[in-house]
């Protein structure tokens, strides 16, 4: 790879990161700011209410789909998905910088969210998975797969719209899946990988112009 | 069609136009909902699966002001917005009502999955909902933006709420206080607060909304000043901290000695005058061992919490039934300790030293079934050994006296007379005694009754009817009912008067109504009835009136406990006519003061038969109840320490 190439890489991930880096400080303000407030205010004890570990749950939920949103999404929301076509990088390397700064983040808040709520629930002197769900200890495998498939609705359908209301379901079917069998979003995240590479290099690399 | 009324149905239909894919969704979840009311899935959804219909409905809300709000810059429809005859203030709230009216049928929807027993009900959700989606519109303005709204709107919505979620429990219990301290076992100290937090999710969306209104004339006029929306917003706000301050304010101060006694109970005690000596009984350790401890409160310490002045061990036969030895039953005086047996275990009686250790002098082998015992006087004890659990009916239990100074177990064929409740002989002149048929009944109201030399009785005077009574030192305390029981009922038991029969002298009785504060039960009651009417609070059944009321007195301090709203208020009788208020206390959810017998008392309830917990004071002025708990109030804490 050539130093334009390494240049040009290390522009679009500052790009992704400049547009990401909001919602991902405000997760992580939940992720933290929940236990520090709660340990200012009165201390984490046997009596603190469980719905400190549930609000890391709800954390890594919206870091997943939020992250998903924005990926392709703020691009056809800005109508900048017809200059990122012009850039001097082919599109697996763009989709690559996309996807796994996405599924990166994802998997950090997951993992966060996870060690948090392990450390919480010692404190508490409870299971972590009794209070948080049996779900607790896989959201950082978790957050990635519901990323893809926020990604792929995102992708689908144009219109922003009813493409934002599919993501945000699909997260949704994501997680009640994982509840039953929390297997399935894994074994399907690659069939969601190949069809927003799919979908994203005929939304951005084969759409009309505009 | 004037210009009234064709553009805000023009600006509706454009709002509609955006919404489309929207309210498709939302009537999908509505079906869905419906059909799920018909599946028995409510345990499923209201345990950690009801996360998900509650995050689907709230998405739906959550979008709905987005896109009412934000679609306009989308689709550069501001400046055209800004173009037509029409006032801004029309369309702000035009939109607004739109956006009340989806998370309205979300909150509906909510309703239908989770089942009319749910709480909150629909109107909190409705308007939690509503708050939420005016917060993500203010951002969608902010940033003009549909997905950043969403986005960071949503996001920070979740920060928002749990701080405010976080600082409820706090500010709501900062009276209360665990001594010493660290974990314990969970106690809900702030369940009389629900009705106030829904309250505050009601008024939530007027307090968004006014701040939503000065960021939308900010982002559209460019100039930052009060709107009317703010306005109202801020005098809501203001006056529902305001009522909830007043409602939940205490005036003393509450220690709940924990002591050690993390999977304890308390079994029995006594009071001395320079110290509280209880026994407490622990729970299983090992398959058949229990700890039996011998706790002391020296009343002389400010400082004194209980301490450990003797330590048992308890071991039972080890049994192969299903039914594990459990004791939990057991009488405390200052020289003998009894501690009651199950159907697998034998009574004992303890022996105490001066220094409260303990030595076993007798085991009874009465085992045969379930034990009943009542206490007779302060030395002895009637022992029901029963053969098996219906052996009471069909008449084959086993009776005995227990005499506690000589350990004798004395068979007997006849339950002692059984007290008449009813029926309450004066201390102080013992010619004299009040009597009622029915406790409750305002056609039976207690009179005094004059024994006469002849042997026949008179009536000296009728006094009003009373239920949940004390009698003690002649003094009778109880509620008087100003309405007929099943009217009362009805009422959420909120309409009920405290009074005072000193019958000292029982030719001319006092009667003393004593006023219970306003913000002690009535705020509550009725803000209670407020919601449910409002469908934002399950309503009150007969079952359950609420709030529960009982009361103790020990002819000194009289406390009126409410075990739903976890507060205490108590007086002082100085003078007999003139109780003195002294001022509110919380206390643990569902807690009352146990009673020094430890054992059953004939009858059912403690406050209407002759046992009442009564009350000791601690050298710098704190109330104490066993439970243990110490409640300070300022004006006696000052009394007994001017420093």
């Amino acid at each position: 790879m050539t130093e334009f190439e390494w240049t040009q890489l290390r522009t679009l991930l500052w790009k992704e990161w400049r547009q990401v880096r909001g919602l991902f400080f405000m997760v992580l303000a939940i992720l933290a700011g929940g236990p520090l407030y709660l340990a200012w205010v009165e201390g984490i004890t046997q009596d603190t209410d469980s719905f400190l570990v549930g609000l890391f749950q709800i954390a890594a939920f919206l870091g997943a789909l939020g992250f998903g949103v924005l990926s392709y999404g703020l691009e056809f929301n800005d109508h900048t998905d017809q200059y990122l076509a012009t850039r001097p990088l082919a599109h697996p390397r763009t989709f690559l910088v996309k996807t796994g700064l996405g599924l990166a983040l994802s998997a950090a808040v997951g993992l966060v969210a996870s060690i948090a709520t392990l450390l919480v629930a010692r404190m508490m002197n409870q299971e972590w998975t009794y209070i948080a769900g049996e779900i607790a200890p896989y959201w950082w495998i978790l957050g990635p797969c519901i990323y893809l498939a926020v990604m792929t609705a995102i992708l689908a359908i144009p219109p922003i719209i009813p493409s934002l209301i599919a993501a945000c379901l699909i997260a949704l079917g994501m997680v009640a899946m994982s509840m039953k069998i929390w297997a399935l979003p894994v074994l399907l995240a690659p069939v969601f990988l190949f069809l927003s590479y799919q979908l994203a290099y005929r939304r951005v690399y084969l759409a009309p112009a505009r | 069609m004037t210009t009234a009324v064709s553009v805000p149905l023009t600006l509706l239909w454009s709002q509609a136009k955006y919404l489309k894919w929207l309210l498709i969704t939302l009537l999908a979840g509505l079906i869905l909902a419906a059909s799920l009311h018909h599946w028995d899935l409510y345990y499923d959804l209201y345990g950690f699966g009801g996360i998900t219909p509650f995050l689907f409905f709230g998405f739906i809300s959550l979008f709905s002001g987005v896109l009412v709000f934000g679609m306009e810059y989308a689709d550069g429809a501001e400046s055209y917005l800004e173009s037509r005859p029409v006032s801004p203030r029309l369309v702000f709230t035009q939109k607004v009502l739109l956006i009340g009216l989806i998370c309205f049928l979300s909150g509906v929807a909510m309703q239908i999955i989770l089942g009319p027993s749910a709480r909150p009900l629909y109107s909190v959700v409705g308007a939690f909902y509503f708050s939420l989606a005016l917060w993500c519109a203010m951002f969608s303005v902010l940033c003009r933006d549909t997905i950043r709204g969403v986005l960071y709107g949503g996001t920070s919505f979740v920060v928002l709420t749990s701080m405010i979620y976080f600082s409820w429990d706090p500010l709501t219990r900062d009276t209360f206080h665990v001594t010493p301290g660290g974990p314990f076992e969970s106690y809900n100290f702030n369940a009389h607060t629900y009705p106030y937090a829904s309250l505050g999710i009601l008024v939530s969306p007027f307090v968004v909304m006014g701040i939503f209104s000065v960021v939308y004339r900010w982002r559209r006029f460019g100039n930052l000043r009060m709107t009317m929306a703010a306005t109202m917003g801020a005098i809501l706000f203001a006056g529902y901290v305001g009522f909830t301050s007043w409602a939940l304010h205490t005036d003393g101060q509450t220690y709940f000695d924990a002591g050690n006694r993390r999977n304890q109970s308390v079994l029995s005690y006594f009071v001395n005058d320079e110290s509280v000596v209880y026994a407490e009984i622990s729970h299983l350790i090992a398959p058949n061992k229990q700890v039996l401890r011998i706790m002391k409160i020296d009343l002389k310490d400010p400082e004194g919490s209980s301490e450990e002045v003797s330590k048992t061990i308890i071991t039972h036969e080890p049994v192969y039934t299903n039914q594990q030895p459990f004791l939990h039953e057991g009488y405390l005086s200052s020289e003998r300790l009894v501690l009651f047996g199950n159907d697998v275990t034998p009574v004992r009686l303890f022996e105490m030293d001066e220094d409260y250790e303990l030595e076993l002098i007798k085991e009874y082998d009465i085992v045969k079934g379930v034990h009943n015992q009542f206490l007779i006087d302060d030395h002895t004890i009637f022992v029901v050994a029963a053969n098996g659990y219906h052996s009471s009916v069909d008449g084959v239990s086993d009776l005995y006296l227990l005499h506690l100074g000589t350990g004798d177990l004395e068979k007997t064929e006849r339950r002692p007379q059984r007290p008449e409740p009813y029926v309450l002989p004066l201390e102080k002149n013992l010619e004299y005694w009040v009597k009622t048929h029915h406790r409750i009944d305002p056609d039976h109201p207690w009179k005094i009754v004059h024994n006469l030399p002849n042997g026949a009785t008179e009536v000296v005077q009728e006094l009003g009817p009373l239920h949940s009574y004390v009698f003690v030192e002649d003094k009778i305390v109880g509620f008087q009912p100003d309405m007929t029981w099943q009217t009362h009922r009805a009422a959420g038991d909120s309409r009920r008067r405290l009074f005072l029969y000193d019958l000292t002298d029982p030719t001319e009785p006092s009667i003393i109504e004593i006023e219970i504060p306003i913000r002690f039960k009535e705020a509550y009651t009725r803000l209670y009835s407020f919601l449910s009417r409002g469908a934002s609070f399950p309503k009150p059944s007969a079952d359950s009136p609420l709030p529960h009321l009982s009361v103790t007195f020990d002819g000194e301090t009289l406390a009126l406990w409410a075990t739903e709203l976890c507060r205490v208020a108590i007086w002082e009788f100085r003078e007999p006519a003139a109780p003195q208020f002294l001022g509110l206390a919380p206390t643990p959810a569902h807690w009352q003061p146990r009673a020094p017998e430890g054992i059953q008392l004939w009858g059912t309830a403690w406050s209407q038969f002759y046992g009442t917990p009564p009350s000791y004071r601690r050298s710098d002025g704190a109330i104490g109840y066993m439970g243990p708990i110490w409640l300070e109030f300022p004006a006696l804490m000052k009394e007994a320490d001017p420093s």
